[in-house]
């Protein structure tokens, strides 16, 4: 029990935890609207192009957030413009502006040695690091994305079952997928003290592929999805606490530590209703042998 | 020019298509309140960008496109319903019957994440009419071709639109579902509801439907199967010289000159004469 509260009695890990959750619930809500719209390298691809916006922020001494913001929307907006383009997919779009963007982090970073820019807290994540204004950042994108998800269910979810019927439907689908990934980018920015900007892409992708695996409802993947992420910035922040690891190692492992269990779970329940199947003698059953 | 009032949807000097390419040129065309009209063309045509034309899903670069006497915009149009190539749709989505024919009104629908009691009643009652009874409930790759197709037919009608779009309905079904859906269809004309139907199936076309449009880019002909079926009008619509087979008003188009008929014919009378 110990292992529980006695991380409790310090303040910064407070404030991590409900940091973690909350980045953990966010980015598991997100995650479903990411995989289902098969768009899971955006997330890699955001988190990447904030390494840039940080380093040059930082060398103009604005601090890391107004650069994160900047380089995450500019990036949001080109992929968007780029990947309209007839003949590019979203993911050579995503690859092309998100790396030049992560690129320019590193010679950013390299050139001007900025002060105050701690490059593997921001690659890595870093418990120790979460302060008041990353927590409130974190309050932020959870009540936009709550707001959001209230109000705009409905065209959400029919954009991302399919655009064109929703446009027909009179859904504006064109902003609705911007907002998406607006949405994505401002998540993955409050994610990024937490969670590193190397691992954020992590957290909106598993918890919905480990939803994906246990429902074929959307509301219920919805729900399994945030708590997943929930369970695993929960597991991760203590583990980081206890095994001394980056956060956003711990947290992504506790995700995928989930998933692989839930993977071989769907597995063995799948091969034993084919076996029940099969010694009941139905359609399943194998062949008797011809005479 | 303004459209005529009896025009069900109508296009003046339209050119369409996506960021960087257009697809259809100066395309003036309109189709009359009430008509039901199979849209015929080759690969590439342009048949599916017309369609998302309309949806307001292909970008308008010229001209003017109207519904029911309204313009188009990037919104569509809120008269017209659409059902989409089976082919495109992601089966494996998570969502059920119901929910999926819920959708057809996620605009209109108030700002919550749930649909009132009175919303599903009625999306349970267009399942039930069209003959969908009972699976609300299941998701949907449950369905088979011919349900699929009636669903999205649900969604569109849950809409109350007055113009239909049908992308490729009879491609990937059995003889059987076509049947099946042509008899939906053609209760649906009767009730009054303007069609556009878009297939690759030439005489599919001219057995079953009224009307026909040859589209090439732009509209080549429009008319009656057998005014429109001539060898001149199919040639240049498909580039390519096609025999027209009339018995009355009944029209077949085959190719010219058979190419594997008549010799598979010889290698069966010859047993063991492969050439």
């Amino acid at each position: 029990m110990s292992l529980l509260t006695e991380p409790l009695a310090y303040a910064f890990f407070t404030r991590a935890l409900l940091a973690a959750l909350l980045v953990g619930a966010t980015c598991g809500a997100l995650s479903t609207f990411v995989v289902l719209r098969r768009m899971s390298y955006i997330g890699h691809g955001l988190a990447h192009s904030v390494l840039g916006g940080v380093a040059v922020g930082a060398a103009l001494g604005y601090g890391i957030y107004p650069g994160a913001v900047v380089a995450t929307l500019v990036s949001a907006l080109l992929i968007d413009r780029v990947a309209r383009r007839r003949g590019l997919h979203a993911d050579a779009a995503i690859g092309v502006v998100t790396t030049a963007m992560f690129a320019i982090g590193i010679v950013a970073v390299s050139v001007t040695r900025t002060p105050g820019v701690n490059t593997e807290a921001i690659l890595f994540g870093n418990v120790l690091g979460v302060t008041a204004t990353d927590l409130w950042l974190a309050v932020g994108a959870a009540v936009v994305l709550a707001a959001v998800l209230f109000t705009a269910y409905k065209p959400l979810l029919a954009v991302t079952f399919d655009p064109d019927a929703a446009a027909t439907s009179g859904v504006r689908a064109d902003v609705i997928e911007v907002a998406i990934t607006l949405l994505t980018a401002g998540v993955v920015i409050a994610s990024v003290r937490v969670l590193g900007v190397l691992l954020v892409a992590a957290a909106v992708v598993i918890p919905a592929s480990l939803a994906r695996l246990v429902t074929d409802s959307f509301p219920v993947m919805l729900i399994t999805s945030t708590l997943v992420g929930l369970a695993s910035g929960a597991i991760g922040l203590y583990a980081s606490f206890h095994l001394d690891v980056p956060s956003g190692a711990s947290i992504v492992l506790a995700a995928s530590a989930l998933f692989a269990v839930t993977l071989v779970a769907t597995a063995l329940q799948g091969r034993g209703e084919v076996r029940r199947a099969r010694s009941a003698g139905g359609a399943l059953a194998p062949r008797a042998p011809s005479p | 020019m303004l459209a005529s009032p009896d025009a069900g949807v109508s296009f003046e000097a339209v050119s369409t298509g996506y960021d960087g390419a257009t697809v259809l040129r100066d395309l003036t065309w309109s189709i009359p309140r009430g008509a039901l009209v199979g849209l015929v063309g080759p690969s590439g045509a342009g048949k599916t960008t017309l369609v998302r034309t309309l949806t307001g899903a292909a970008t308008l670069h010229a001209g003017r496109v109207q519904v029911l006497g309204q313009d188009v915009g990037r919104r569509g149009s809120p008269h017209v319903g659409l059902v989409p190539q089976l082919g495109g749709v992601d089966w494996d989505f998570p969502i059920q019957v119901r929910h999926a024919v819920l959708l057809g009104i996620a605009a209109s629908s108030a700002r919550v994440p749930w649909f009132s009691r009175a919303e599903r009643r009625r999306a349970d009652e267009l399942l039930e009419r069209l003959g969908l009874a009972g699976t609300g409930d299941r998701h949907i790759r449950e369905l088979s071709g011919g349900q699929r197709q009636r669903m999205f037919l649900a969604r569109a009608m849950l809409r109350r639109c007055e113009v239909l779009l049908l992308d490729e309905p009879t491609s990937g079904v059995d003889l059987a579902t076509r049947h099946d859906i042509l008899h939906l269809i053609a209760e649906l004309w009767h009730d009054g509801m303007t069609v556009l139907i878009t297939t690759h199936d030439l005489n599919w076309v001219a057995a079953q439907l009224p009307r026909i449009a040859l589209l090439d880019g732009t509209i080549v002909a429009d008319g009656p199967p057998h005014e429109v079926l001539t060898e001149e009008l199919v040639e240049r619509t498909y580039g390519a010289r096609m025999r027209i087979i009339r018995d009355g008003d009944q029209v077949v188009v085959t190719d010219e000159h058979p190419v594997l008929g008549p010799r598979r014919a010889d290698q069966v009378a010859e047993p063991g004469g492969v050439a």
